[in-house]
């Protein structure tokens, strides 16, 4: 097999795109290559297709600031003259934060970036101060129950919960407060991070918007 | 004119959007759309469905391309909400919107609704209501957008007439600039004005204009040296998520059920060069790993093998799949199939349309057994193992023979296809077949023919199913009952708007849909307009009566569908004029002609 490129793009999934489905995200995302006009991979065999791999999903609604997915190149092309390709072809709709090529040899992305950064903003009914200590008992518990189909998933917070939630000391535009909180995922199910807020908001508060900031590898942290 | 606000409607809508399927359908922002600022002109293209069926609509993205070409003029696109939103909007009164500014429809200049077939009707209501403007056109006056029809079903407006101020009659690709121009530069003129007036343009209807006498249909003779357009690149996966290419125009094989091959004469072909051209071009923009060459018979295109071999070469280790929709019905069609199938041999479509060749020689289908067998044989053995045959039940003449002969032609032919794959591999093949119940259509050389009972459709439909099928065919049929109502309004007068009407109030949207359609809706409908849906659809109209459709002139003269009627009684067939010479059809006149890169071949 001749040489080939792995190109990690970052991107942004936000405002109206936060919208997509996990899959409709994949699609636009392989249209996106082809019409920027890179030299991509096509694997062989039955069903020939665009060498390509999408990080962590995220669901419908949840934007993501900094998403990752990876295609193989069978050129090497420089990764500013990439990043220029791609965003042409994104067309002001898709934000391409930044190119790099890494090791066309390592894990996939699902299982190397398993860290999730987030950040909710609450419309709270409680101050700040109030939120964060029904945070911190949420954690103290040290596991949560949740409503999974027609049975109940469990998740052990000290493994799942890779940075428990904090109230920032600035609000947003709105008045609304900023949560952050790190969620490790995982193949068997990952936590949501609204799942965990919401087991502390009391009844008159509400998750305004979920927004994945960055994805990361344990190893990097 | 109505002055467009550009009041976006974005923060009311995207606090559904987490409490609806499928958001992507409202959020605009796909590679490929026109956001045009400052226009002085504003015209919205509304598909009468959901976005993954109108945005997969060919005449909706024409309309979109060519209208924002004009200076100073913005096409947006609209789609009917699914059910889910359009509940929350009401409850939150929030009128139908575009989708690249958000905005009212009722801020626009002009909405442009395309129907392509019946059972769109109570959707073009929905889309109305939902607008929040007077269905009916006499109820509406300058204050509110120009509301305008076109697509197939305007070859019998008068069901619809009613809720349009206008219709476009056939092609509408240079008359629709024509139009704008005209309501641009009759911008202060009073309603019953503008509309005589656009009465004038060739090709449009004006159901309130009393004096037009006949309409003709607009023929669009710069298809061939147009290149075609550039689709939208949609997120959700729509119905066609690939880019189409219309690669010809018209066809004149002549089957005598066929509206669209009466109604889109004469043939018109674009050169294998152009379609190379517009396929790379089309890839590049779009990013899609699909094209399909469409049009009501890519097979018969001159260059076709030409075409299929350059896009082969172009495309070879690209991961871009080249497709035709259906193929003609002979070793040469699966040939071409075979061009570009590659490894993906997922399934051939052949339309036999009917059993017998008694039947077939009624409809001028014009192919036989032979053909059928060849075109079986060529694909099993060349790696097919699966493929879809389209019959139809309750046409013209029509016997229990004939009936019981498509199950015998099944057979044979599932039979053929087993004899023609390796020993091991037989418990593979596969055949579907899939019949549809006969709606006779106006501008056809059935439009006088009625359709048959529904007990007697049904009866036909167990007859068949009964008749004995191999256990590898997979037999499916239309929904007789829905069949019913499209036949009642292809037909029908305008007495027939109540009836939609009356439908929609009993909740009948997306009625083409089977998990929304409820006949009984219709039935309620029915008996509240006092209309009957078996008298509307069973009706046969004498040839000397004059029909609701008389004033629309397809192009085909009724000299000669009249001919052709005479013609199927006596099981006579017609040449097709593209291969063949002229019949004199009446479409042929001045500029309009046949256009094809070479010479065609049988
Ligand atoms: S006028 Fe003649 S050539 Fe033209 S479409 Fe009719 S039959 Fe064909």
């Amino acid at each position: 097999m001749s040489e080939q490129f792995r190109l990690r793009i970052v991107y942004a999934k936000q405002d109206r795109l936060r919208w997509l489905s996990h899959l409709e995200v994949m699609r636009a995302m392989e249209r996106l290559v082809r019409r920027s006009g890179l030299p991509y991979v096509v694997t062989q065999g039955f069903n020939r297709h665009m060498r390509f791999a999408i990080g962590p999903a995220l669901p419908v609604g949840t934007a993501g600031l900094n998403e990752l997915f990876d295609v193989w190149l069978t050129q090497y092309v420089a990764p500013s003259d990439a990043q220029t390709a791609l965003s042409q072809a994104a067309d002001d709709i898709i934000a391409i934060r930044k190119v790099q090529y890494v090791n066309p040899d390592a894990k996939g992305l699902q299982a190397t970036h398993t860290i999730n950064r987030y950040l909710l903003l609450v419309d709270s009914a409680v101050g700040a101060l109030e939120l964060q200590s029904a945070m911190d008992a949420v954690i103290a518990t040290g596991h949560l129950e949740l409503p999974h189909k027609k049975s109940t998933r469990s998740f052990d917070l000290s493994q799942t919960v890779a940075e428990s939630p904090v109230v920032l000391p600035t609000v947003d535009a709105d008045g609304y407060l900023l949560v952050s909180c790190a969620i490790v995922s995982s193949d068997t199910g990952s936590l949501r991070p609204e799942q965990l807020l919401a087991c502390a908001l009391d009844e008159g508060s509400r998750i305004v918007s979920v927004t994945r900031t960055a994805l990361e590898s344990p190893d990097t942290v | 004119m109505t002055a467009k606000s550009n009041r976006s409607l974005w923060p009311d809508i995207e606090p559904l959007l987490s409490q609806v399927a499928k958001p992507s359908r409202y959020i605009d922002h796909e590679f490929n759309r026109v956001v045009k600022e400052n226009a002085k002109y504003h015209a919205v293209f509304v598909y009468p469905d959901s976005y993954e069926i109108g945005q997969s609509n060919q005449a909706v993205a024409l309309l979109y391309e060519i209208v924002n070409q004009i200076e100073d003029v913005a096409a947006e696109r609209a789609y009917l909400p699914w059910l889910d939103m359009a509940e929350l909007m009401r409850d939150r009164q929030i009128p139908l919107f575009s989708l690249e500014t958000m905005s009212p429809l009722a801020d626009f200049d002009l909405i442009g609704i395309t129907i392509s077939h019946e059972m769109a009707a109570t959707n073009i209501i929905e889309v109305i209501d939902l607008a929040g403007l007077p269905h009916r056109s006499a109820d509406r006056d300058s204050s509110h957008p120009l509301l305008i029809a076109g697509g197939p079903v305007c070859f019998n407006p008068e069901p619809f007439a009613p809720f349009f101020d206008m219709f476009v009659i056939g092609e509408a690709e240079d008359l629709i600039g024509e139009l704008i121009e005209l309501h641009r530069n009759m911008n202060n003129a009073d309603r019953t004005e503008l509309l005589e007036a656009m009465a004038a343009i060739d090709g449009v209807y004006v159901p309130a204009h009393q004096t037009q006498a006949t309409v003709n249909r607009r023929v669009f003779m710069g298809f061939s040296s147009t290149l075609p357009s550039t689709c939208l690149v949609p997120y959700n996966e729509v119905a066609h998520d690939r880019l189409t290419i219309e690669v010809l125009r018209g066809c004149t094989r002549g089957c005598r059920f066929c509206q669209a091959g009466m109604t889109y004469r004469p043939v018109r072909e674009r050169s294998a060069d152009a379609i190379v051209q517009a396929t790379t071009s089309g890839i590049a923009a779009t990013g899609f790993d699909e094209v399909s060459l469409t049009s009501l018979s890519t097979t018969d295109h001159s260059r076709i093998e030409s075409i299929l071999r350059r896009l082969n070469d172009r495309y070879r280790n690209t991961g871009v799949s080249i497709s035709i929709p259906s193929q003609r019905l002979d070793a040469f069609g699966v040939e071409m199939a075979y061009l570009v199938a590659g490894e993906r041999k997922t399934g051939l479509t052949f339309a036999p349309e009917a059993g017998s060749q008694r039947l077939r020689d009624v409809i001028n289908k014009n192919v036989t057994e032979q053909h059928l067998f060849g075109a079986i044989e060529a694909a099993y053995k060349a790696g097919w193992r699966r493929s879809k045959l389209y019959f139809m039940i309750g046409l013209p003449t029509e016997t229990d023979e004939d009936v019981l002969a498509i199950a015998d032609l099944a057979n044979r032919a599932y039979a053929l296809a087993k004899d023609c794959v390796p020993d091991k591999q037989r418990s593979q093949v596969r055949m579907s077949l899939s019949v549809a119940v006969f709606v006779p259509k106006p501008a056809t050389p059935f439009q006088w023919s009625g359709q048959l009972p529904l007990a007697e459709v049904k009866r036909r439909i167990e007859l068949l199913r009964q008749a004995g099928m191999a256990k590898g065919i997979d037999l499916s049929w239309h929904d007789p009952e829905v069949s019913q109502i499209e036949a009642a309004l292809s037909r029908a007068g305008r007495e027939a708007a109540d009836l939609i009407e009356a439908a929609w109030r009993e909740g009948a949207v997306f009625a083409s849909w089977s998990e929304c359609f409820d006949y009984q809706q219709w039935q309620r409908a029915a008996a509240t307009t006092e209309l009957d849906l078996a008298q509307l659809s069973e009706r046969s109209y004498p040839h000397d009566q004059a029909l609701p459709w008389q004033h629309i002139q397809s192009g085909v003269s009724v000299e000669f569908l009249l001919k052709e009627w005479q013609k199927a009684e006596l099981g006579l067939t017609t040449a097709d004029c593209s291969f063949d010479q002229c019949l004199n059809c009446g479409v042929c006149a001045g500029d309009v002609r046949i256009e094809t890169e070479g010479s065609r071949h049988e």
